[in-house]
């Protein structure tokens, strides 16, 4: 699992990370735990950080976690 | 399963707490708690919407679509053309646009209808959502739905669906033409392309549909 930084949250539903000077990109469906809410109620914006799973592809994200020292 | 989406009947619901959603949600139907299954529809299904509240314009489309159809089809207020992802593409009073399905919910009645020349054929069908992301931007067109209006009031409606790829967009026509561009065929049951005509033409079948808990 990866630690990364969240770039840009889009609310079509995407959202950008930044992890060791590569970029990957996830759609909101694949952070754990997300309802429809706006993504700030459940921790998710821009800066925070968030763990995550890429697939085999080494492209696309399988699984975001917010962590829950976001601010650190 | 129903084939039409009432909100005040979700016992046919299906999973509980587990539905992955991909973008935010209003707060009216994250507090609904329900959400149509997508996964059910496919792109270029003709999606149609009855208010449940209706106000004074949808009551007045109600009363005019009746007098050429029966009530379980002139209740039908609203058509769009499912491209997919919970968007809809759609003839709005600002022109035909792109939106999300989610802001019907749950204050709207939803039909799902599919061409069935496309059954097995999503590719296929994919063509009927493309053509109508062709109109996009193009002027909601006021003059048709008054023409419509005093077609279907004075008794005058008996056009028939002919492809007029030209014509200003209201919503109906936006998948009236939209099938006639993908398929090269005409909608046939004998009514101008109005919401009612769409849920009463026989060139249609009806999607199963259901709600999914969120």
């Amino acid at each position: 699992m990866f630690t990364g930084k969240v770039l840009r949250v889009d609310r079509i539903g995407l959202g950008f990370i930044e992890c060791t000077g590569q970029q990957y990109s996830f759609t909101f469906d694949k952070v754990q735990n997300y309802r429809g809410e706006e993504p700030r109620e459940i921790g998710l914006y821009e800066g925070c950080v968030v763990k995550f799973t890429v697939a085999q592809d080494g492209l696309s994200i399988n699984n975001v976690v917010i962590a829950s020292d976001s601010n650190a | 399963m129903p084939v039409v989406l009432d909100p005040h009947d979700v016992a046919y619901a299906t999973g509980s707490a587990g539905v992955r959603v991909s973008e935010p949600l209003p707060r009216a139907v994250r507090e609904f708690g329900y959400i149509p299954d997508i996964n059910l529809w496919q792109p270029g299904d003709l999606l149609l919407f009855s208010s449940i509240k209706p106000n004074w314009i949808k009551k007045g489309i109600t009363r005019v679509q009746g007098r050429g159809w029966d009530a379980n089809h002139a209740r039908w207020h609203h058509a769009a053309v499912y491209i997919g992802r919970a968007r809809v593409c759609e003839a709005t009073i600002t022109g035909v646009a792109v939106g999300s399905v989610y802001k019907y919910v749950p204050d709207y009645l939803i039909r799902v209808r599919r061409c069935p020349l496309f059954l097995g054929n999503p590719v296929g069908a994919y063509d009927i959502a493309i053509a109508a992301l062709t109109r996009l931007n193009r002027w909601y067109s006021l003059i048709s739905v008054v023409s419509v209006w005093w077609k279907m009031a004075s008794g005058l409606l008996k056009l028939d669906f002919a492809a007029t790829a030209t014509r200003a967009h209201i919503c109906s026509h936006l998948y009236a033409d939209s099938y006639s561009q993908a398929t090269k065929r005409v909608l046939e049951n004998g009514g101008t392309p109005t919401p009612a005509a769409l849920s009463a033409s026989m060139d249609l079948e009806d999607v199963d549909s259901q709600w999914k808990c969120l």
